[in-house]
This record gives C-alpha cells, sequence and structure tokens, in this order.
C-alpha cells in the first residue's frame, strides 16, 4: 500500500472499543476499502453503496454489511438529504476464536432477494441500532456494553447469514492482490486524464490486459476503462458545476478526444446533457478527501436510532 | 521383533513363580482395569477438551512388590488417543488399507508404538481388524478394507511395527464386530465356511505373527457374548492357534457375568472392575470359577508385561509426540492412500492456470478426521482442505462456501477456473455410537452405522448435479471411511477423489494429488457397486444377524454383477504396461511374476494385485480372491520384475465334514494385474 495513497481509509479511532461507531450524511465516498467491516444502516433519506460488484440503493430501515478488504464506495442519492449509521469493526475481533488465514465475507444487505440470514433483518437492525445508541452515549460503562453486543452481533453473523471463506494459505503474502488492486486504482485516480493512460498502467503494474481486467472485474466489477470513464466524468461534472470554464477546456482537461465523445458519453452515462447538467446538477464535491459529509442534525439521527430501538419486533 | 512370541513363552518360568507367589486376590486384582466409571465420566464432564477418554493410559494391574507393572492401555488406531494436542493424527486405516503398502504400515505402527511409550503406555489397542460385511458399518474407518487376506497383511504389518517399539499390540474387536448401534445387543450367526474362511483368517494372521493381546468384542456370536465365548476364546484363539498373550473384554460392556466370562476364556475386564475384582474371589470361592482359570489368566498377564517391560531397553520422552517425522509419516500415507477413482483428463489442475479455485460442499473447511468417538486422536493441527489448497498453489486465489444457495453455488462456480467439491460424512454420519442423543454421549457427536443410504447426502447430490456441470473443471473429493455410492453424480464432475479421512495433513495431500504434486497411486481396499442392494443386506438395529458367505467384491462376481468401480482400483497420472507374466508353484506356495513397466510421462507408484481364481474346485467358491500384493515405484520408462507369493495354505477352504481347512487338488486360475476387474488382469493357471 502506498502511503501517499489517499484511498485507503485508515480507520483508527479506537480508543475505547474496537469499534468506530458514528452517525453521518453521507454526500460521497468514492471507491476505497479497509480492513474493517462496515456497517450501514440508513436512518433517514437513501444512499447508493457500490460493493460485491452490485451497486444497491438502501432505503430507510436498510443495513448493508461491506466485508474486510471490500473495495466500495458510497453516495448520496439525488433526491433527499441522509442519515446513516455505521459501524466500522475491527478484523481482528472476527478472528478472536478462529483461524485468521480464513477471511469471511459475509452476506447481510436487505435490499438482496438471495442468501438472506437466516434470521430477519430486524433483528440485525435492532443490534445495531443498539450499538448506536449506546456509543452516543460514549463511556466506561456503554464501553463494555459495545464490546458484548459486538461480539453478540459477529456471533450472528457466524450463525445466521451465508459466507463464502477467502483461504489464504501459511505462506502467502497477505493481500498481495490487494495491494496491486489498490496501485492500479490509485493510478486511474491520478492519471486518467493522460492519453494513454492503461498502456502506461499496464506497464507500471507489470500486468496484461486481461489480468488487470480480470482482477478489477472480479473485485469491483468494473474493468479499467470503465474506471477511467468514471473518474472522468466525475471531473467533468465537478467542473461544470463549480467553474465557469467553457466546455471545450472541460473536454481536454478531463482527457475526452473530442466534444463529440463528450457529449455523447455524458448522455449515454448520465441521461443528461452538460449543458443541462450545468443548469440543474446536484452538488458534488471534488473532495481529495475519502468521504465527503454533509451537515445534519445528531438529535434527529438519535431519535431515529431510538425509535428503532424501542420498536416492537 | 525382541518380544516374540517365543521370547515371551521364555519367560513362562519366572511368571509361574510370581503367579505361584500371588494370593486369589492378587492374582484376579491383575484381571481388572485400576479405574472407576464414575471418575472417568466425571473428567469427560468436567473438562471435556484435556481429560476426555483415554487421556492417559488406562491402567490394569500391576504390583510393585511382586515386580509385575500394570498393563497400560491407549487407544487408537489413527494414533495415540492420549493427551491434547500432542499425538500424531494418521489416517484411518481405511485409507492406510488403501496404499496397500506394508512396509509403511509398519513404520506406522513403529511411530505409534513410540508414542505409546512417550505417553507412558504399554499397550496400543489399534489393531482393528473387524470385516465390514456392508460398508455401512460405522466404524469402518478403524479397519482396513473389506477383504480377509489383506486385512490381515495389514494388520499383521501394524502389529510388527508397534511391538517393534516394545508396546503390546491388541488386535481387535475378536470376533464378528461389524455392526455398531447394535454393538450391545446383537447376535451374529453364519455358517462354519463363513466364520473360518471369512471372518477369522485376518485374526489368525495377527496373532501367528505375533500378537500378544486381543479385544473381544461386545455382540454376541451364536448367542453367546464374545467376551465370554468358551468356543472363540478358549478352543479357536488359545488351543488352535496356541495364542500366548493375553485377552481383555471391550470397554464397560464387554462383560455380562462373572463366572461365565471367567470360564469362557475372559482374562481381563476393562477398563473398570465390575464383574471381575470381588465378584470374581467370590466365584472362585464358591466354586463357580476353578482357580486354575484365575492362573492361566494371571500367567498370560504376568509373562506378556514382563516379557515387554524388559524388553524396553530406551526412553521414549515427549519430543517423539507429534514429531516432524512422524508427521511427515502421515502426509506420506495420505498421499499414499488417498484414491483417484475418475478423471476425464481433468487432473492434475495446473497451478498457473488456476487463479481462482472454488470449494464447495460442508466437508470443504472441516476438519475431516474421521469419528468422535474411542478413536479420536487430538493432533496439535489438522490441515483441513481449503487450508490445504491455499497452501499448496499459493498463487490461487481459494473461495469457499458452503453450497446451501445452489444460485450462489453457481454464480461461485461460473467465476472460477476450477471446482472441487468436498463432500461425504462426518463424525455425526458414521462412527463410534454410545447413545441416540449427542448429549448423553460422552463422544458428543451421533456417529452410528450409515443406515438409511450409503449414498451422499441428498442436499450434496443435487449440489453437485446441479454445480458441477456449470464448470467443466470440476473435480469431487469424498470423505468418508468406507464407500460412497456415486452413481446418481458420478457424470456431473469429470475427476472423483476419494480422500476416506485422511489426517492432521490429509488437506495438503488432497491438493498436492488435485495439483499433481504427488501422483496418486490409493486403490479402493472394497468395491463401490452401482447398487447399494448388490450388496449383502444388514438390519442395523436387530438382536439377529445372519452372515452369508459372500459379501464385497466376491459377491458381485458370484452373482455375475459388474461393479461401479471395481475392488482394487485406483488411476494415477501415468501409465503402467505388464508384460511377460509367469504363473508357478514352489513348496507350499504358487507364485506370479510380471515386468511392469512405466509407460507415461512421469514417475508414480503401482499397487501389483495377485488373485487366485477357485472356478474348478468341488464345493462353492468365489470367482476369484485376492491373495497377494505389492506395491513398486517406477520412474518413468522404468521396467520392474514383481514377484507375488502366495502360501498354499490360504488357498484353503474350510471342510465342514473333516473340520479342518483343506487344499483344493486342482488348477486354480491365477490372475496378476493393477485392479480386480478382468480388463486389468493378467490370466494363467496353475495346477496344484
Amino acid at each position: 500500500m502506498k502511503t501517499e495513497s489517499y484511498l485507503f481509509e485508515a480507520i483508527e479511532d479506537r480508543v475505547v472499543y474496537p469499534a468506530k461507531v458514528f452517525l453521518a450524511s453521507i454526500d460521497h465516498s468514492s471507491f476505497h476499502w479497509h480492513y474493517e467491516y462496515e456497517l450501514i444502516l440508513v436512518l433517514k433519506g437513501s444512499v447508493l453503496v457500490n460493493a460485491d460488484q452490485k451497486p444497491v440503493v438502501l432505503g430507510v430501515g436498510d443495513i448493508f454489511l461491506v466485508n474486510t478488504q471490500a473495495i466500495h464506495e458510497i453516495y448520496r442519492t439525488e433526491e433527499e438529504e441522509n442519515i446513516c449509521l455505521f459501524i466500522q469493526i475491527s478484523q481482528n475481533l472476527f478472528n478472536d476464536f478462529r483461524d485468521a488465514s480464513q477471511i469471511y465475507h459475509f452476506y447481510l444487505n436487505s435490499k438482496s432477494e438471495t442468501l438472506k440470514p437466516k434470521k430477519e433483518f430486524r433483528h440485525f437492525i435492532k443490534m445495531a441500532a443498539q450499538i448506536g445508541l449506546n456509543a452516543i452515549e460514549r463511556n466506561e460503562n456503554t464501553a463494555y456494553r459495545i464490546k458484548g453486543m459486538l461480539y453478540l452481533f459477529i456471533a450472528d453473523l457466524y450463525q445466521y447469514t451465508s459466507y463464502d471463506i477467502y483461504q489464504r494459505g501459511s505462506e502467502t503474502a497477505e493481500n498481495e492482490n490487494m495491494e496491486i488492486l489498490m496501485n492500479i486504482i490509485d493510478y486511474i485516480q491520478i492519471h486518467y486524464q493522460d492519453e494513454n493512460v492503461l498502456g502506461d498502467l499496464y506497464k507500471k503494474v507489470g500486468m496484461s490486459e486481461k489480468s488487470v481486467y480480470r482482477l478489477l472485474k472480479i473485485n469491483i466489477g468494473f474493468s479499467a476503462k470503465e474506471l477511467v470513464l468514471s473518474r472522468k466524468l466525475d471531473k467533468a461534472k465537478y467542473l461544470l458545476k463549480y467553474t465557469d470554464k467553457p466546455i471545450n477546456c472541460i473536454v481536454d482537461e478531463c482527457g475526452f478526444h473530442s466534444e463529440k465523445t463528450f457529449y455523447r458519453t455524458f448522455r449515454k452515462v448520465l441521461s443528461i446533457t452538460p449543458n443541462e447538467y450545468r443548469k440543474h446538477g446536484i452538488v458534488l464535491k471534488d473532495s481529495r478527501e475519502i468521504k465527503g459529509y454533509l451537515d445534519f442534525n445528531q438529535t434527529e439521527g438519535r431519535v431515529l436510532l431510538e425509535n428503532i430501538v424501542q420498536r416492537r419486533c | 521383533m525382541k518380544c516374540t512370541k517365543q521370547k515371551r513363552l521364555s519367560y513362562t518360568e519366572k511368571a509361574l513363580q510370581i503367579v505361584n507367589s500371588l494370593t486369589l486376590e492378587e492374582k484376579v486384582s491383575l484381571m481388572s482395569g485400576n479405574i472407576s466409571l464414575e471418575s472417568m465420566l466425571e473428567d469427560m464432564r468436567d473438562d471435556p477438551d484435556n481429560k476426555h477418554y483415554n487421556y492417559i493410559p488406562y491402567s490394569a494391574g500391576g504390583i510393585k512388590q511382586h515386580n509385575v507393572p500394570p498393563m497400560l492401555f491407549c487407544d487408537g488406531p489413527r494414533g495415540v488417543v492420549c493427551g491434547n494436542g500432542k499425538a500424531t493424527c494418521f489416517p484411518v486405516s481405511m485409507l492406510r488399507g488403501a496404499t496397500f503398502d506394508i512396509d509403511l504400515e509398519e513404520r506406522i505402527g513403529r511411530a505409534i508404538g513410540k508414542e505409546v511409550r512417550a505417553f507412558k503406555g504399554n499397550l496400543f489397542a489399534g489393531v482393528c481388524i473387524n470385516l465390514p460385511y456392508n460398508p455401512g458399518w460405522g466404524r469402518s474407518q478403524e479397519t482396513y478394507g473389506e477383504e480377509s487376506f489383506h486385512l490381515g497383511e495389514m494388520g499383521a504389518a501394524l502389529t510388527r511395527g508397534v511391538q517393534k517399539e516394545n508396546v503390546i499390540a491388541c488386535v481387535k474387536h475378536y470376533a464378528f464386530n461389524q455392526m455398531e448401534i447394535s454393538r450391545f445387543k446383537v447376535s451374529v450367526d453364519c455358517d462354519k465356511r463363513t466364520e473360518r474362511e471369512v471372518f477369522l483368517p485376518h485374526f489368525k494372521k495377527c496373532i501367528d505373527q505375533g500378537a500378544a493381546c486381543v479385544m473381544s468384542s461386545y455382540n454376541l456370536y451364536k448367542g453367546i457374548h464374545c467376551g465370554h465365548h468358551e468356543y472363540l476364546l478358549n478352543r479357536v484363539l488359545k488351543e488352535e492357534w496356541d495364542f500366548d498373550g493375553f485377552i481383555m473384554s471391550d470397554f464397560g460392556w464387554g462383560i455380562r457375568d462373572t463366572a461365565e466370562a471367567a470360564n469362557g476364556g475372559q482374562n481381563m475386564e476393562m477398563c473398570c472392575t465390575e464383574f471381575f475384582g470381588e465378584k470374581l474371589v467370590k466365584a472362585v470361592k464358591d466354586g463357580l470359577v476353578d482357580e486354575s482359570k484365575i492362573d492361566d489368566a494371571a500367567l498370560r498377564i504376568i509373562r506378556t508385561l514382563i516379557a515387554f517391560d524388559e524388553a524396553c531397553d530406551r526412553d521414549y520422552d515427549e519430543s517423539l509426540l507429534g514429531c516432524r517425522e512422524h508427521i511427515n509419516l502421515a502426509l506420506e500415507a495420505a498421499r499414499k492412500g488417498i484414491t483417484l477413482i475418475k478423471n476425464d483428463g481433468l487432473l492434475p489442475l495446473d497451478k498457473a492456470a488456476v487463479r481462482r479455485i472454488v470449494v464447495l460442499g460442508k466437508q470443504g473447511r472441516n476438519e475431516v478426521i474421521g469419528d468422535h468417538g474411542s478413536s479420536q486422536v487430538r493432533s496439535s493441527y489438522v490441515i483441513v482442505p481449503i487450508k490445504g489448497l491455499a497452501n499448496v498453489s499459493p498463487k490461487s486465489e481459494v473461495v469457499y462456501y458452503n453450497g446451501e444457495d445452489l444460485d450462489h453455488a453457481k454464480e461461485l462456480a461460473q467465476s472460477a477456473d476450477a471446482v472441487v467439491f468436498v463432500v461425504g460424512c462426518d463424525h455425526d454420519d458414521e462412527g463410534e455410537y454410545v447413545a441416540v442423543e449427542p448429549d448423553n454421549s460422552y463422544t458428543g457427536s451421533v456417529g452410528g452405522d450409515r443406515q438409511y443410504s450409503l449414498g451422499l447426502h441428498q442436499d450434496e447430490i443435487e449440489l453437485i448435479q446441479t454445480v458441477g456441470p456449470v464448470n467443466k473443471n470440476s473435480v469431487a473429493v469424498m470423505v468418508g471411511g468406507n464407500m460412497i455410492m456415486m452413481e446418481e453424480w458420478k457424470d456431473s464432475v469429470n475427476a472423483i477423489i476419494m480422500a476416506y479421512y485422511a489426517g492432521m495433513e490429509g488437506g495438503t495431500a488432497i491438493a498436492e494429488i488435485i495439483y499433481g504434486d504427488v501422483n496418486p497411486s490409493g486403490k479402493l481396499p472394497y468395491v463401490v457397486p452401482m447398487k447399494e442392494s448388490d450388496l449383502p443386506q444388514v438390519n442395523w438395529d436387530s438382536e439377529n444377524q445372519w452372515y452369508e458367505y459372500y459379501h464385497g467384491y466376491a459377491r458381485l462376481e458370484k452373482a455375475g454383477i459388474a461393479p461401479s468401480v471395481p475392488y482394487g482400483f485406483g488411476l494415477s497420472y501415468t501409465s503402467f504396461e505388464i508384460k511377460n507374466a509367469q504363473f508357478t508353484k514352489a513348496d507350499a506356495a504358487v507364485i506370479a511374476s510380471c515386468e511392469v513397466t512405466n509407460t507415461g510421462e512421469r514417475s508414480g507408484d503401482e499397487v501389483i494385485q495377485l488373485y487366485v481364481g477357485f472356478q474348478n474346485s468341488k464345493v462353492d467358491r468365489p470367482v476369484k480372491l485376492l491373495r497377494g500384493f505389492k506395491r513398486i515405484s517406477l520412474e518413468k520408462d522404468e521396467t520392474q520384475k514383481v514377484d507375488i507369493s502366495c502360501p498354499t495354505e490360504e488357498l484353503c477352504w474350510f471342510n465342514e465334514e473333516t473340520g479342518r481347512m483343506e487344499l483344493d487338488h486342482m488348477e486354480y486360475e491365477m490372475y496378476i494385474g493393477t485392479s480386480s476387474a478382468g480388463k486389468d488382469l493378467v490370466r494363467g493357471s496353475v495346477m496344484l
């Protein structure tokens, strides 16, 4: 992992318990990964989560687990503001009584019609809300309680959800693939405007086009080409919204070869023309930070959590 | 072996002196176990991980002031069951049977003998040679296969190995013990020829090779408990076979009556004292048991123990337990026993081409080393199949899913370069059986016989049928202690491997064979029929069971029924050719010889098998029987001459009129080759 990478999200706030629990209103969070398992519970509005190669829009009351080391992105949707509970749980906690050379990939996604857990989603939702409420309290007593509840939650994941196991050998260097993968994504994030970005990329990582394609498809569901395009469009959207630059400049700056291609592609992907977007498009910050958070009312979040906990099941 | 029968008999005088110096009570005290059932069960309840069954050697007898050491019992056969995280867990006997490697089994015996000594034991009760009349027998894993000749050869090899390390080899369970859930109540019956030609010869062979102890079985034979059986214990074992060692009962329920057991020839009640001890002293005083019976038992016990005690001239320290050498031996056995049954050009997989391998099926992530009964060995680690695959090809991503959701399994299979199904039995499906409820059983699992089906579980069959065809690089790995039916699903995969319960390094060996680091060479020690009804039928929950003369491959051959996979069959990644087969007779033996050439592209092992046919006999006899085998290693293009000889006494049948084993004077068909199937054999004949 390159140290300068802005894509690796270090989740280090673990002074009291081996998890980071917080409420947030998500603007966007582009492709990244971390060792923590990340549980997302939507309390208000909706968000788009793109993990497991399947983008999914989560609405109020939906729960989604992003697995350890899974590359994912999260976006607000255009309709309304959102409030989400995030519980980022240290991978070590999952390995306390298990072989650490096995990585579990759980299926917990209340929007999915397949691989449903053997316990109802509301069971997991209620547990998550309880953890969230205790985290807001934040004192020594709740720290014990949270750690206990995290264990309960993990036990139920092991017992009631479907999962795949990724087995590493004793000698395998940890995350060798993951490192290459992040290097590839990093490279694209930085060099997407270059004319020969993909050719340079294959040379730099020493892999064939086919191998890179396969690695990306398996892990994030996008090809390098699609990733480059998506970055170009993100940049274009930002320049359209926040600058007065003429479109022909934006076309160059984003690495599109002709205005014609730019218009066609923009329209095809976003179902809207660049000019229309400039007038009506939603706000996206070109933040170099991993996550864009929006302001929201903490009290509202707390009330929403309490509602879930108090709801009779 | 230092402690041969001859050597042991040289202690008769000394043992007699001791016997004569003992009181009746002292003599009887030698004849039963020293631990109480209560303390044993309490231990298991209090600390099931550490104070499990036989966590320390169980002692019986021993009188210090007379220099009689106690018998110190260690169970097996998968290794030594004592301790926690120390012993070497070898593959189960059924896999070792599939190696057809006498030398290897003897080396395993030596390793086990050393570990018994390191645990401070002096007896290994792991020479289990019961013949699975029907492969559904839940403890088949503890024995070597369906064929009496082969069972005897393997059991004798283990006996020699163990006793070379000055540990008493205990042969069990004598006799007719091949039904698990009815083991305490079933009375087995059969005709004399079946008894003498099918169910007893392998016991005799182990006794002839010097086994110094025999454990009687729980079940009854012809209505009499085997632990009391005057005919089996006194007449056959001690008189006819001239057995010099001692007999012990199976644990807890092996003796039901004091006088009947003592008079029937039982020498030692294990592992607690219930019917012997004070009750036996009283029975002698009441005239129900003659004191000569006690003297005979005491003599046998003392003679055996002091002979082995004095032969033990080296220290065996704890560093031997689970040492690298022994673990390597466990791995060698797994490599040689795991059997490739089908391979439509799929195996071995090319590591470089397999970037992602998906493993499906419940057993893929489990420690598939066998049941949780008295043979459970607790090694320091177990390489599970998925771990083995990840270790052997570190660059191939290994993804495991249990297979419950067929759509998800299909999706995974589509994403993979190869798919491995790991399916079959575990400790709940088959194994030692104590009670219906796992809670009431110290084994903590169900076990028992495979009463309902000899096939895979229904969900596993559906998994293979549905997902196998999705990826043409699909291989099924079966785990289990005996034959598993394959007809319903065998066409849905391109390769099938039988892995048995392959021990602590089993996952490594499975992966090495899949990726071709190891060339498979195991041979099925049983026949796989097309239909379960081709096998002799058993009423598993019964008080009576008749055993017919024919079982296994001999039964199918006699009925002219083609098997799905023949006895003795196993594929290799190379090919072998047999030429210049010759069959001759010597003084008291028949000899088959041939030249075997490795005609393939890599080195490999082959098991050359000798079958003898009895079609000219005037009595009803099998079409042919295995009567010799030899495992050889050949480099590419190498040719080796193989001679296999078989003593003519192995060709005898039991004449009920004369009460003797007799040799037919006739022309015998002789076959030499690589399995029991006609197409794998070269035929000739010998006139005797």
